[in-house]
């Protein structure tokens, strides 16, 4: 059963294609992410799935509904986490759960979803008092107080320290835990990879790959990556004769070699800095992630 | 629904020192700065004139009788008279009705030629007590004095039926007194703020920190939240409103003079077209910012020349016609009219036609122009 239907969705904002044909189902029970960097199109895909914005072209069924349709139906059964969203500053947190939860016809009780986002300690905290992660677990639970079929959470811990994100991922998996089906957004690709049952990677507009990330790491490399920094810059052409190497890529003075020989490689890029006489920073060696996918993709890195 | 929205938008408003003290301590600090001004000392120190028509006994008599509340009986403390610092004149009918009209004085005896022949021939006489109105406090106390004199004068020509009797005519002078026309004006300064202050700031903040867009996403009907939003704003200015005339009433002694049931309506309908205003400069504001600059713009030239702390007559003519423009200036003359009985400057029909053409159209160009979403 499909939670989330979109067929060839698109969003012009004058000559911009903000979102340029998208298609993808999300199953039921799914935890779903999109991944890309800011202005990809993800918050407008997502603002479109949940009524709040008019497609110019394309379809969007939610729970079998067409939302282009009739979007109320669909209200009382989506749980939303806006990107931004500051709430009355004065109020608490549980006068803030409790005016939401009377807009809808069926709740969960007020301090139980206050305690799915372990803000328990909170409850009598005007909001403008909370922390950054702490008002981005208030919005969850406040997405959360009509018990919906489907949450989203577009970009849930876009500046939150390491800590607060943690927190954050914690409810995410009790959410999948409890069989809820998560439409989410994100640019960090740690977050995706952990999270997410499948990911659909998004560019200017365009899904660029879409499946388990995974499966997408596997798809696009069988390769370990060698990233280091260097000052007087390795030329490209002499890196890529080493024995093992498959590609190399620079972005942002990094310089990322992918290998299937990790042994040669390095051996050989030791021998050659010897001989250039020249220092190599932050030498790692690690799996292929959704970064490199990405960068593989479209020669940038995602949070440019 | 409605109750949690109404009750969260009162928290809202009840927790944010700012709004309360905008909202409620700035009209009373105005109220006790003016009422200072103005504001005199526990004795009656009003003038009052005297037209003696009457060649008989009786009226030289009576009016002895009243120039002689300034004199303080033996063995009692002058300071404890309150009448020992009026002052009294005599003159003709024409030149005092005129001094009273221009308020130089605040209550007129008339004791008409004559009065003395009738009584004598045994056909009832009386005398007339014309009193400014607008001395709230003066006006029933001398009214009763003088009558308390008319019975004793009366009782002393006969023991038999009154003969002799007073009638009251109710005069409103030009000049009121400055605290009476200030508690109207405030009440209308307060209501105006209301609805630029307090309508368009909150509604251009929830837009740009994307709160409506929030509300947007649950089934919250939108119309829902516009009643509880203005609803909220009906109470503040129902709250405004008590107090002020509270304040006006303890401390100045500023009475309403019009019915309660007129007053209300007025007030319900200022409210509304102020918080309409409002909605309007939040259609089209923007940014805070520029809703900021809007509301000051439009609250400033109004504050001033609309009538609020100095009449709109005084005005040169070319800035009348502007005035005639400002919807506060309808206003605050109907307030002033329901209120205290201030001559009026519009008929009360004006009043009501220009603030409800106000209230229609701003309505109108706010449902056009409104955006729910910042961008």
């Amino acid at each position: 059963m499909t939670a989330i239907q979109v067929e060839n969705l698109v969003k012009i904002y004058g000559p911009l294609r903000a979102v340029d044909g998208i298609s993808f189902d999300v199953a039921k029970g799914e935890v779903f992410g999109m991944l890309g960097p800011n202005g990809a199109g993800k918050s407008t895909t997502t603002e479109m799935i949940e009524g709040l914005r008019k497609p110019d072209g394309g379809s969007i069924h939610v729970l079998g509904h067409d939302v282009l349709k009739n979007v109320e139906p669909i209200k009382q059964r989506i749980g939303i986490q806006l990107q931004t969203t500051s709430l009355f500053q004065k109020l608490t947190t549980r006068e803030l759960v409790k005016l939401f939860a009377s807009f809808y016809k069926n709740t969960l009780p007020v301090d139980e979803v206050i305690g799915l986002v372990n803000l328990e300690e909170k409850v009598n905290t005007a909001s403008k008092d909370l922390s950054g992660g702490q008002r981005q677990r208030l919005a969850v639970a406040i997405a959360l107080i009509n018990d919906p079929d489907i949450i989203f959470l577009d970009e849930p811990t876009t500046g939150l320290d390491p800590q607060a994100r943690r927190s954050m991922w914690d409810v995410v998996s009790n959410l999948q835990k409890r069989g809820k089906t998560v439409f989410l957004t994100t640019h960090y690709m740690e977050e995706a990879e952990r999270l997410c049952d499948r990911v659909a990677v998004v560019d200017h507009g365009k899904i660029i790959a879409l499946g388990k990330p995974q499966a997408l790491i596997h798809d696009n490399f069988d390769e370990t990556a060698l990233e280091f920094s260097n000052d007087e810059q390795l030329p490209e052409s002499l890196l890529a004769t080493l024995p093992g190497v498959e590609r190399v890529q620079n972005e942002n003075g990094i310089t990322t070699i992918y290998s299937k020989g990790v042994a040669r490689t390095t051996n050989a890029l030791m021998a050659l800095v010897e001989q250039q006489q020249t220092e190599l920073r932050g030498f790692t060696i690690r799996a292929a992630t959704l970064e490199d996918v990405f960068l593989k993709l479209t020669g940038r890195r995602i949070r440019d | 629904m409605f109750v949690q929205l109404y009750l969260s938008q009162w928290r809202e408003f009840a927790r944010d020192r700012m709004a309360l003290f905008f909202t409620i301590l700035f009209p009373l600090i105005f109220i006790s700065i003016f009422g200072l001004l103005y504001g005199g000392g526990s004795k009656f120190d009003e003038k009052v004139g005297i037209v003696l028509e009457d060649q008989g006994p009786i009226g030289p008599q009576l009016a002895s009788a009243i120039e002689g509340l300034t004199q303080t009986p033996e063995g009692q403390d002058a300071d404890k008279n309150v009448f020992s610092d009026m002052k009294f004149s005599r003159g003709n009918a024409s030149d005092l009705e005129s001094q009273l009209q221009k308020g130089d004085l605040q209550a007129l005896v008339i004791i008409p030629a004559g009065l003395s022949e009738s009584i004598t021939s045994g056909q009832p006489a009386s005398v007339t007590v014309k009193v400014d109105q607008s001395s709230q406090v003066f006006a029933p106390f001398f009214q009763g004095v003088v009558d308390s004199i008319v019975q004793k004068v009366d009782q002393g020509i006969t023991q038999s039926k009154p003969m002799l009797t007073m009638q009251v005519q109710s005069v409103l002078s030009s000049q009121i007194r400055g605290i009476d026309l200030l508690i109207p004006g405030i009440l209308a300064m307060s209501i105006m703020q209301l609805g630029l202050f307090a309508t368009a700031q909150p509604m251009i903040a929830m837009r740009t920190q994307g709160v409506l867009k929030r509300f947007n996403a649950t089934p919250l009907p939108r119309w829902m939240l516009l009643v509880s939003y203005v609803a909220m704003r009906l109470t503040i200015g129902l709250l405004q409103t008590i107090i002020i005339i509270a304040v006006g009433k303890l401390m100045f002694d500023v009475a309403i003079l019009g019915s309660i049931v007129a007053l209300l309506g007025w007030l319900l309908l200022s409210i509304l077209m102020f918080i309409a205003i409002g909605f309007f400069v939040a259609a089209i504001a923007k940014t805070e910012e520029s809703g900021n600059a809007i509301t000051q713009l439009i609250n400033f030239p109004m504050l001033f020349l609309s009538g609020v702390f100095f009449p709109v007559t005084g005005l040169p003519d070319w800035l009348q016609v502007v005035v005639k423009a400002f919807p506060l200036t309808y206003t605050v003359d109907s307030l002033k009219q329901v209120m205290i009985n201030a001559p009026p400057i519009n008929t009360p029909m004006i009043n009501f036609v220009v603030q409800l053409g106000w209230l229609v159209v701003m309505t109108v160009l706010s449902i056009r122009f409104f955006k729910w979403e910042a961008r």
